[in-house]
């Protein structure tokens, strides 16, 4: 495998060999009078696999158009190792691209299908045949060449689109919710697949998803999407851990959200409990959203308080048992709902229907400006 | 004046052959739909008589064109070959049948090429209302009776000095044939995936590539059915010809219209046998295609 | 995402330039348009509106065109014949084609393999042989004389009922198969819950599939008339003088005596009646509540 890897970053595109970069500066884009993109800048590195999340309508699937050239901004530029790309056709900016729903080409051959961006290079035949066998190899589908799309398995269509659109070793490659037509099981298989391939081919990959757990599975970095904005960008330990805002809280991971008010006086509370004042919001904020992720936060007895923990009353709702671990889904006060999870181990004693309390420390939670929209039970 | 009408159906005709073939329906369905058939014995009987009433009248030509007898006479009393020998040695006959082919030939290649541009365009076309006045007026022909038009037809290539030429019917009968292309090829042009056409251009294709190699070859169906069809009718047209015609330049179904009404001359029987065996064989064979083809694709 | 799909659409905010490429896309596909256009526009658009104008200009006979008709009731009695001949065609063809189409869409495999060849051969195969071999049928003597001598002393031939005959049997196929394809997407679940809420046979083939397969019978009864109008050849072969529709006269009109402004005059009158008919036909339709939903 690592000889298919060197060649596939060969040496007919010497940027390919790292990856190229990709640099999106304040793109806007409207469609009628809808803004589908509002000021997007992102800057990926070569070589790096950047997801871009989202639920769908947020902007993530205009932004790739963008890249491969199917659209064009209405302000802003997209630069491909430095080139800007406003006046390139998608044919020449060498960027590969897996679609959604394959797109293999149904009247071709596997193998002809692999070789049509050779083809359309006028790469010399016995080099194509070379490169279609290697590709081939690359995602492991030997012996399938003479087949027709139609005779394959999706996930197998899955492995033809990604070997057809690296066989001509582009420095960017591009992919439009690709595993989203697969079940659950083949999704994950590919999804080792995908990343295996992406460490021997070397190029960026820039990847469109709406599903967390698949972007926190492939990416070195994520920009989360939101109606048409890029929220943050960074690895997905610091999108978790660090969320910049309620909705990459809301979004990546579960969480339970406490909403925080400032008195008069200056003092901050949750729910009627003081906190300790939040570093991340600004002075003249009277509100604030603090975060609790369910694993960092625990439900004790009423007299069981601790020293460096906070505490709010709960009842418990729901407790659900998953083998490794176990979900309690709880109630504020407020009516707000949050989340706890247990490992197997320190799994406490609680049951649906007690009042406890729900507890964290201040260090292991975030605090974010703005109120999150209340997740009221 | 069947020619006429038929693209209309083109996109019938051709969902129909692989639905037909291939049982379109999923398993279960065939399983309930042959037993929902048997409750119907009414239309079950109906259908059998109608299926009769349209094949079976038409094959009385067969007999007739064996016939020993200068005469129409049904069943024939004796039997010979001599009316295919006059067939294909009467100079009216063959050189009516060549001229016929080779007009048809040109007008289904005219009409099939400006066809499938034109559907590659209405489909495309982002003003929907123009592509949709455009494409109403290339229906045109469809949806007035031949006869309208054969008049103004007639008046203009008199003028024009087109009767009765090579030219005026290749005109005419291609634009009766552009309805049927332009029917069948946006018929598949709906179906096709436009997709496809942005994966080979982020593969590195041009616009002439994306359409050779992957446009096309998907089309291919619609585009050769509609050449079918306008090949048929141009080939079969008679209406328009009676009127462009001229002594010098008549068409076979023009030949076969003057000897049915004026002469009782088997030939015309021999004529159309030749016509209904080749018609047949032909769309055996298209339907056989169509059948590999929709496997293959698995669609 | 949805919006993606309106990549290019007319009505952009944005400056003119990065949209440039888009847009000249788009002309150039308007362009692939003009050789067919100008083929149809050439062919069969001018000299329709020369036509048009020849019926209200040309003088034949000291007489204009629309009067001489007027001046003539045979002309009317004509156009008369040539629709009803041509409205029973159309009725004739739904009676035999609804079953027919039914039959095929709830047949199994085979059966319905054959009964498509069987509507396709006739239908690709030559109107014109079609109707010589109703004439060796029915001629005086013929086999149809022979079985059924009570029909007519000299056989059919030459009769309205040949005509009709003829025309039902060669335009049948343009009925059956927009009919079929209509039916075919009707939702076999619907029939079968029309069946199971205790509706019989007959009563769901009348509500449910009758009004679902509207549609392509409209398109299919259209065809048929239209044609029907405007045919010639087959009423020449299987009529007779006293059957003749109006596509004798207007064929006689034109080349036996050159008066094209008659002509013309006449066979634009029977279209105009074809559209009043066929809009008055579709009003009609749309006031049948089920017709209207599967439309």
């Amino acid at each position: 495998m690592s000889d298919a890897g060197t060649s596939i970053g060969g040496a007919r595109n010497p940027v390919a060999a790292g990856g190229s970069r990709l640099v999106i500066d304040g793109v806007v884009k409207q469609f009628g009078g809808h803004t589908a993109l509002a000021d997007v800048s992102l800057d990926v590195q070569p070589g790096e696999f950047m997801t871009l999340l989202g639920p769908s309508g947020s902007g993530k699937s205009t932004t790739l158009n963008l890249v491969s050239g199917f659209a064009q901004p209405d302000e802003g530029t997209v630069r491909i190792d430095g080139v800007d790309m406003a006046s390139v056709p998608p044919r020449r900016r060498n960027v590969g691209m897996v679609f959604q729903n394959y797109a293999l080409f149904p009247h071709l051959t596997i193998e002809a299908n692999i070789a049509f961006p050779l083809r359309q290079r006028r790469v010399p035949r016995p080099e194509q045949a070379r490169r279609v066998a290697e590709a081939l190899g690359t995602v492991r589908l030997e012996g399938y060449g003479q087949r027709y799309p139609a005779q394959l398995s999706g996930g197998q269509q899955q492995r033809v689109a990604l070997a057809r659109a690296i066989v001509f070793r582009p420095g960017l490659l591009l992919m439009d919710e690709p595993l989203g037509a697969l079940d659950r099981g083949l999704r994950e298989s590919m999804q080792s697949e995908i990343r295996r391939i992406h460490r021997e081919a070397g190029s960026t990959v820039l990847f469109v998803t709406h599903d967390q757990e698949e972007a926190l599975a492939l990416s070195d970095r994520i920009a989360v999407f939101h109606e048409g904005r890029i929220e943050q960008v960074g690895t997905g330990h610091e999108l978790y851990l660090h969320p910049a805002s309620t909705f990459v809280a809301g979004f990546l991971g579960e969480s339970t959200m406490l909403p925080a008010e400032r008195s008069a006086g200056g003092a901050w509370s949750v729910l009627g409990v003081r906190v300790p004042a939040p570093s991340a919001v600004p002075d003249a904020a009277r509100s604030a959203t603090v975060v609790v992720r369910p694993e960092r936060a625990r439900l004790r007895a009423v007299d069981d308080a601790r020293q460096d923990e906070l505490g709010l009353s709960v009842q418990v709702l729901e407790d659900v048992y998953l083998g490794a671990d176990r979900k309690l889904r709880v109630r504020f006060a407020d009516g707000t709902a949050g989340v706890v999870r247990e490992v197997a181990g320190s799994m406490s004693p609680w049951r649906a229907g007690d009042r406890v309390e729900f507890a964290w420390r201040p260090a292991d939670s975030a605090v974010l400006p703005g109120s999150a929209a209340p997740a009221v039970l | 004046m069947k020619g006429r009408v038929t693209g209309e159906v083109t996109g019938t005709v051709t969902g129909t052959v692989p639905a037909a073939q291939t049982g379109g329906v999923t398993a279960t369905a065939k399983a309930k739909g042959t037993g929902t058939v048997a409750r119907h014995p009414f239309a079950v009987v109906a259908a059998v008589v109608v299926a009769l009433l349209l094949v079976v009248p038409t094959l009385v030509v067969v007999p007739i064109s064996f016939t020993g007898k200068a005469s129409f006479v049904f069943p024939p009393d004796s039997w010979s070959l001599r009316w295919y020998g006059n067939l294909f040695s009467d100079s009216r006959w063959t050189s009516a049948l060549r001229r016929s082919l080779w007009i048809a030939l040109l007008s289904s290649v005219l009409a099939t090429t400006v066809g499938t541009a034109a559907s590659v365009g209405l489909t495309r076309w982002r003003r929907r209302r123009w592509a949709a006045a455009a494409r109403a007026l290339l229906l045109v022909p469809v949806f007035v009776p031949a006869i309208v038009l054969a008049i103004g037809i007639y008046t203009v290539f008199g003028s024009l000095g087109l009767l009765g030429t090579v030219t005026g019917f290749v005109l005419a009968h291609a634009s009766l044939g552009v309805p049927f292309v332009v029917i069948s090829v946006t018929a598949v042009l709906q179906s096709f995936d436009v997709q496809l056409e942005r994966a080979a251009e982020s593969l590195g294709a041009g616009r002439w590539a994306v359409f050779r190699q992957i446009t096309l070859p998907l089309i291919l169906p619609g585009v050769l059915a509609g050449a079918l069809f306008a090949f048929v009718a141009s080939f079969d047209e008679i209406l328009v010809s009676l009127f462009i015609k001229s002594p010098f330049l008549e068409t076979f179904p023009i030949r076969v219209y003057q000897s049915v009404d004026n002469d009782t001359d088997p030939t015309v029987a021999a004529a159309s046998t030749l016509v209904l065996v080749v018609t047949t064989l032909v769309i055996l064979v298209a339907v056989r295609i169509s059948t590999l083809r929709t496997r293959r694709l698995g669609t | 995402m949805a919006t993606t799909q309106d990549v290019g659409a007319d009505r952009r905010a944005g400056p003119p330039a990065p949209a440039a490429p888009r847009a000249r896309r788009s002309r150039f596909d308007a362009l692939l348009l003009i050789p067919a256009l100008l083929l149809i526009l050439g062919v069969v658009g001018y000299p329709f509106v020369v036509s048009v104008i020849d019926s209200f200009v040309k003088v034949e006979g000291r007489q204009h065109a629309y009067a001489w008709i007027t001046a003539n009731p045979v002309y009317l009695r004509i156009i008369g014949r040539t629709f009803l001949t041509s409205v029973v065609a159309v009725v004739l063809c739904v009676l035999l084609a609804y079953p027919y189409a039914y039959v095929m869409v709830l047949a199994g495999r085979r059966i319905r393999l054959v009964l498509t060849v069987a509507v396709l051969v006739p239908f690709w195969v030559s109107g014109l042989v079609r109707t010589f071999a109703w004439v060796i049928l029915l001629q005086s003597g013929g086999p149809v004389d022979r079985l059924l001598p009570f029909l007519g002393r000299d056989g059919l031939l030459h009769t309205q009922t040949a005509v009709l005959v003829g025309l039902v049997q060669v335009l049948l196929p343009f009925m059956i198969l927009p009919l079929y394809n209509s039916m075919q997407s009707i939702d076999r679940r619907l029939l079968q819950a029309a069946e199971s809420l205790g509706a019989r046979q007959t009563v769901a083939f009348f509500r449910v599939v009758v009004p679902l397969s509207a549609p392509g019978a409209g398109a299919g009864a259209l065809l048929v008339f239209v044609t029907s109008l405007g045919i010639y050849v087959l009423a020449q072969i299987l009529g007779s003088p006293a059957t003749s529709m109006i596509g004798s006269v207007v064929y006689t009109q034109t080349s036996q005596l050159n008066n094209t402004g008659r002509a013309a005059a006449l066979s634009l009158s029977m279209l105009a009646g074809a559209v009043v008919l066929i809009g008055a036909a579709y009003l009609l339709f749309r006031l049948v509540p089920g017709a209207r939903r599967a439309g």
